[in-house]
């Protein structure tokens, strides 16, 4: 029996190592060499990395205003009267507020399937191959180790227009520099929306081939952002010269016009780039779009 | 008996004297933005003060504490501009021309209220006298731009607040005929802009600032759009006089 007992014991230990030894470890690239340029690492954060929502009407409710009466026999009765009234009137104000996002997440119903097939990982590696060549960025796993290398996570947050014609990414970075570099840890936000969709019927466009386009298009503003993002933190960009004034830009959102109080970087090729009066970036279509000619021009660049 | 019946007809006829019909919105004809139309003048009320508004905290306690509670927005609020809001005049003037109507842009702002009162009513009749404009400006029609409130509003329930601050811009424009004193053209424009995300970020409150632009760019857009687009319909339209939620 003791034996027995034995010849169990040792083979569950055998057992334990020889799994513990088939488990993956995680990749660590903090002893990477120099002979290897890599300017960012990039992954995953540990959560909220990608969400795809319905887009909020930007013209939101305000409540309306009205009349009280408290029941106040007295001083202290009042204010419990006013506590009360408040905590009432705020979870209304939440509750307005989630049935207005359940409203707007109704207009991705008929994406959802394709949607479910998204994966973060498959965007990055997409939008690591569209980026230029200037800047070298690794995508690795979310338990990957970087030790003092520079990283950045990015929460992916992307929304269709109201008219289904253009894709919002909403881009929350968080940039750690390297342990031996000048440049300071960045957070930033990057919103990037793409050009309308022109022909055709928006649904049949963003679904068609087992959705391509719309992972293309997600992975194609994924790029732009990280880039933005990039350039913000090599001080191409920032800091915009606060000497610049911010002015009201008109820009497309889908077929809708909208606007934004900013500084304008750049302007072209029907983009605008632009610094927010909260500091983020937005990376729009020019309002009112030029001519196709122009549009042709520009892809070729 | 009897008593009941004169103290209820009493009640009615005060209520009945208290209640007036909203002026309806009228669209604008194509006649009267045309060569043929006679000369037009173009005038502005003076631009109201920036400020804020707490509709609903009535009582003055109530008024006293969201007065207090915002009193970083409202200082705030005093330091934006009107951007190119002084400038729409010329803006409407420009698109007339461009129609082929005689256009002149009157400098000074006019004092609505100023007016004495019309004496004849009916409908699209305008409450005030316009007539005696005709002589002092030399115009046949007058196109007048009145912006009443500019800023931020958030209403409340008593002491509490039901909402988020907004933009607002409130105001009205209207072409009155100086020959009938009716209106030609009258739209009430009321933009209610909120900012997106958290809107509590002083001192600067950029959230609002924006949304405060946005609603500058949407009034524009709203007082503008009836000389871009091709509106040649007579009849008054029953636009509800309510608050926009602009849709460009």
């Amino acid at each position: 029996m003791c034996n027995w007992l034995a010849n169990c014991f040792r083979i569950s230990v055998l057992a334990m190592i020889a799994a513990s030894a088939c488990a993956a470890e995680p990749a660590d690239f903090s002893k990477v060499g120099s002979e290897e340029k890599i300017d960012y690492y990039f992954r995953e954060p540990q959560k909220d990395g990608l969400a795809y929502r319905g887009m909020l009407s930007p013209y939101n409710s305000v409540g309306r205003a009205g009349n009280m009466m408290y029941p106040a026999p007295n001083a202290v009765g009042l204010i419990a009267a006013v506590l009360t009234h408040a905590l009432i009137a705020d979870s209304a104000q939440k509750a307005a507020q989630n049935q207005a996002q359940q409203e707007a997440d109704k207009t991705l119903s008929p994406y959802q399937e394709v949607i479910h097939t998204i994966n973060y990982e498959q965007l990055a590696m997409r939008a690591l191959a569209k980026m230029s060549q200037n800047v070298t960025v690794r995508f690795i796993d979310k338990a990957a180790v970087v030790g003092n290398k520079s990283l950045v996570e990015c929460s992916l947050a992307y929304a269709m227009s109201q008219d289904q014609t253009a894709l919002i990414l909403e881009n929350r970075m968080t940039i750690k520099a390297a342990a031996n570099d000048v440049k300071k840890d960045r957070t930033l936000s990057v919103r990037v929306i793409s050009p309308s969709l022109k022909e055709g019927k928006p649904e049949e466009l963003w679904t068609r081939n087992n959705g391509e386009r719309l992972i293309e298009t997600s992975a194609l503003l994924l790029a732009q952002s990280l880039q933005i993002g990039f350039l913000d933190v090599q001080n191409i960009h920032a800091p915009v010269d606060d000497a610049k004034p911010f002015q009201t830009v008109r820009y497309k959102e889908g077929s809708d016009e909208r606007y934004e109080r900013a500084q304008i970087v750049s302007n072209q090729c029907n983009r605008v780039l632009m610094r927010t009066l909260r500091g983020s970036y937005m990376l729009v279509p020019a309002s009112p779009i030029s001519s196709d000619t122009q549009e042709e021009h520009c892809a070729s660049l | 008996m009897k008593t009941r019946f004169w103290i209820f007809l009493v009640i009615a006829v005060l209520i009945s004297g208290c209640a007036s019909n909203p002026q309806q919105s009228v669209a604008l004809s194509k006649e009267v933005a045309s060569p043929q139309a006679g000369r037009i003048g173009v005038v502005m009320t003076a631009l109201p003060k920036l400020d804020t508004y707490f509709p609903g905290a009535d009582c003055l306690l109530c008024y006293a504490t969201a007065s207090a509670m915002n009193s970083k927005l409202t200082a705030h609020t005093k330091t934006l501009t009107y951007e190119g809001l002084p400038n729409l005049k010329e803006e409407v003037a420009s698109l007339l021309r461009n129609k082929g109507a005689d256009v002149v842009v009157i400098n000074e702002s006019i004092n609505v209220s100023g007016l004495k009162s019309a004496s004849q009513k009916g409908e699209n009749v305008a409450p005030k006298d316009f007539t005696s404009l005709q002589q002092k400006y030399g115009v046949d029609r007058l196109l007048v731009i009145d912006i009443s409130k500019l800023g931020f509003i958030r209403n409340y329930s008593a002491y509490i607040p039901v909402g988020a601050p907004s933009a607002q811009l409130r105001g009205l424009g209207y072409m009155v005929n100086l020959r009938s004193n009716k209106y030609e053209w009258y739209e009430e424009v009321w933009v209610l802009q909120g900012a997106e995300g958290n809107w509590d970020e002083p001192p600067k409150f950029p959230g609002l600032t924006n949304a405060y632009f946005q609603a500058l760019e949407m009034g524009r857009n709203r007082l503008l759009k009836p000389f871009v687009s091709e509106q040649t319909t007579n009849r008054a339209s029953n636009t509800p006089n309510n608050p926009v939620t602009v849709s460009n």
